[in-house]
């Protein structure tokens, strides 16, 4: 069969295919298993003690979640009846107990670690509160910066990703706070320099992709939390979004773009390049490809729609077709890219691992998951 | 000297093991035959999901672009219904025919003949849609029957995934639409809508569960369970959207009811078969899915629900999916309830509590265990000692 919804695959040895719920399934419904065969399939490959696991995680950290946004709801309240000595002195003793839970459970486990999260949270509860009760008229960039620097410490010695995560929103929200209430507040700078916050939030974020680029490639076990491959597409899908929203505001209204929007244009051209080097070339990850591509299947497309716009503005019959036509093949030329690249990925991935052993100390391409999934 | 790395991920379970597995335990007698059905049935696989999105997309942008094209030129219009029909006809025979041509074509003109093709369908069903209004009245109701009619008679014919499911999506979707606002159906709005819900759970279960349902039905069960998704989403946030200015309020009791049953059955499904009823974690995740439908929250058992399945069938899609619906529906169920903030802290705190106590009580039962011998203590955050299977959503 060959349909558009399946693409060319070499054959693959049994040991490369994986068991899968669904792959019982088709044996039993094409009568190649019997149903205790079925049985003893799924028992094998889902074993009960998994599910365990799996709900004791998803209720830990459920629980946690709830506690938490209790606590940030219940000051938010700003009960009068509780006295600001109390309310204080409750945050406190909560950030205590929880770093003594962190302690007590220790840091290689998750308990351990959503104590420690949960401190850092009750951090910037706790400057909130302050701020509420003494009205310091401190800027509201100065309590993220302030609760991110504070946190900082927690966060390095976590070793913990979706501890990472917090303190990067805590402090991309202080950057565009910043942004928003220093410079531009106080004219240092003008207004059509205000969109260079987001190649600003483009670099700080890129930044932080490489450092965890750099540090989950070393062998050294102690960086094993950082290969999850959902640390890396949580920063580069947002880098992407801010590297492209210049150049398409410099693309849809040029006439309004000034010097931020085309200093972020270069910025978010470069930005594209750079990363579609490294996932091709250094670290061979085709999520993160498509990614990249799709982005610039979004720039191209909508300049071509503009161009299209201006050029034929008077025969709006023709431009339509037009549009539609060179949209199918834009389409097209991405997804015929994107195929060739899992192909040539595949391939290159294979060579890696047949010639692994004796180029072992020879290269530093580091080969990740090529080929698109069947699960 | 730089040294090569090869990133490694934990250790899945691969079919060959299955079969040994099976075939040590003289469970199965032809290893061999069955070998040679799971590599025949590998060589075709799914494309990637970035790449299904991406030619949706393109397809849906082109089509609305040609049927502009055809309105400026007047080959559409609204006073000649039998123009655009036949129009419709001849564009969706196009595409159909354009499709059956180049799928067993392997040129590199193949993948721009298939975009035109869906292109081609995509404005040849949205000119039937328009060609039929007038037929079947003009209003919601016709959109949803017009646009059912066209999707059932091209779905066996233009096999291509994407078209099915964004098809079946649609017609679903303007059905929703229709319960919600139009009083077309003859039956009270609250009815409808519960109706439309157990329709769409039996559907989807029928799909999903019955394991000699062919691919074949894949898109259709996808589409459902968006729908189902996108028909609890409006269930669950009434006092946001306020329906669109109708202040229409249905009672989520009877959805309460189904989806919670619904659940119940899945819970069954993935312990093994109702011969697993007795089992005394299974009872415990029964009387947890009654606790949280006693507390009306649909939307929470929905994406349990899909995060169950996905597990289950080792399908990440709908682990991710019912992942990323979690806070969604978690949010809306705490900012809904009718009580001060104080209030909610309160439940808020409570109900996290009893989460946390229920992650304890897992691991006093001992449950929370991947082998008797490994301590829960030595389990680590990373899902790294997942010995069987794929834990991971990531």
């Amino acid at each position: 069969m060959s349909t558009t919804d399946q693409i060319e695959d070499p054959q693959r040895s049994l040991d490369q295919i994986p068991a899968t719920r669904a792959l019982i399934d088709q044996l039993y419904s094409c009568g190649k298993i019997n149903r205790q065969a079925r049985n003893a399939a799924l028992q094998h490959l889902i074993p009960h003690t998994q599910w365990g696991i799996w709900a004791s995680r998803l209720l830990l950290g459920l629980g946690v979640c709830l506690v938490l946004s209790g606590v940030i709801y219940f000051f938010a309240f700003n009960w009068a009846k509780l006295l600001p000595a109390h309310k204080l002195g409750g945050i406190q003793f909560a950030i205590i107990a929880s770093i003594i839970a962190a302690c007590v459970c220790g840091l290689n486990r998750l308990s351990g670690q959503l104590a420690l999260i949960s401190a850092s949270v009750f951090v910037g509860v706790f400057l909130a509160v302050f701020g509420q009760i003494y009205q310091t008229g401190a800027d509201a960039y100065q309590l993220f910066m302030v609760w991110s620097l504070l946190i900082l410490g927690w966060t390095i010695l976590s070793r913990f990703a979706a501890h990472w995560v917090l303190w990067l929103v805590v402090f991309n929200v202080f950057l565009g706070l910043w942004w928003e209430q220093v410079p531009t507040a106080r004219s240092w700078i003008g207004p059509d320099w205000s969109p260079l916050i987001l190649p600003l939030l483009a670099c700080f974020n890129g930044l932080v992709l490489c450092t965890r680029e750099l540090l989950s490639q070393r062998s050294a076990s102690s960086y094993d939390w950082l290969s999850a491959k959902w640390t890396r597409w949580i920063i580069l899908i947002p880098i992407l979004t801010l590297l492209n929203i210049p150049i398409l505001l410099l693309i849809v209204s040029p006439d309004l773009a000034y010097e931020g929007v085309f200093i972020g244009s270069f910025v978010g051209a470069i930005g594209h390049i750079c990363v579609y080097v490294y996932y091709r070339k250094i670290v061979k990850d085709i999520w993160s490809l498509a990614a990249i591509t799709i982005s610039a299947l979004i720039i191209v497309e909508i300049l071509t729609i503009r161009v299209l716009f201006e050029i034929l503005m008077d025969e709006e019959e023709l431009g339509l077709l037009l549009m539609g036509i060179v949209t199918i093949g834009i389409i097209t030329g991405f997804t015929m890219y994107l195929r060739y690249l899992t192909r040539t990925l595949q391939h290159e991935n294979k060579v890696s691992v047949t010639t692994l052993p004796a180029k072992s100390t020879a290269t530093s391409v580091t080969t990740e998951d090529t080929g698109p999934s069947n699960d | 000297m730089i040294n090569v790395k090869t990133e490694q991920h934990p250790k899945k379970m691969s079919a060959a093991d299955l079969v040994n597995h099976l075939s040590n335990q003289n469970l199965i007698t032809d290893p061999n035959g069955i070998n040679s059905f799971i590599q025949a049935q590998q060589q075709t696989p799914d494309i990637p999901i970035y790449l299904k999105i991406l030619s949706g997309i393109g397809a849906f942008i082109a089509s609305i672009c040609f049927v502009g094209f055809l309105i400026l030129i007047e080959v559409i219009s609204f006073n000649n219904a039998v123009g655009a029909l036949t129009t419709s006809v001849i564009f969706i025979v196009a595409a159909i025919g354009l499709y059956t041509v180049t799928s067993d074509d392997n040129s590199t003109g193949k993948n721009f003949f298939l975009q035109v093709s869906f292109a081609l369908m995509g404005t040849g069903k949205l000119l039937f849609v328009f060609a039929t209004l007038e037929d079947f009245g003009e209003n919601l109701l016709a959109i949803a029957l017009s646009s059912l009619l066209i999707t059932a008679l091209t779905y066996p014919f233009y096999r291509l995934h994407v078209e099915r499911f964004m098809s079946c999506t649609g017609v679903l979707i303007v059905i929703l639409l229709n319960i919600l606002w139009e009083d077309e159906l003859g039956l009270p709005t609250d009815i409808a809508f519960n109706l439309f819900i157990l329709v769409q759970l039996i559907a989807a279960g029928c799909l999903l569960f019955h394991p000699r349902v062919l691919a074949f039905f894949q898109p259709l069960s996808q589409a459902l369970i968006v729908s189902l998704t996108g028909s609890v989403l409006f269930l669950s946030s009434h006092t946001e959207f306020n329906y669109l200015d109708n202040p229409l309020v249905i009672s989520p009791a009877i959805s309460n009811i189904l989806i919670a049953a619904a659940l119940i059955f899945l819970i069954i499904w993935a312990a093994g078969g109702k011969e697993h009823i007795k089992r005394e974690p299974i009872i415990v995740a029964m009387i947890g899915t009654i606790l949280l439908a006693l507390l009306s929250a649909p939307g929470i058992l929905l994406s349990l629900g899909l995060m169950i399945f996905g597990y289950a069938r080792h399908d990440r899609l709908f682990t991710l999916f019912g992942f990323l619906l979690l806070p969604v529906f978690l949010w809306l169920y705490y900012y809904n309830l009718d009580i001060t903030l104080l209030q909610k802290s309160i439940i808020l705190v409570a109900s996290g509590g009893v989460m946390i106590a229920g992650k304890f009580y897992l691991k006093l039962r001992g449950w929370d265990r991947t082998a008797p011998q490994i301590s829960n203590e030595d389990v680590t955050l990373n899902n790294k000692a997942t010995d069987q299977g794929d834990t991971s959503c990531a």
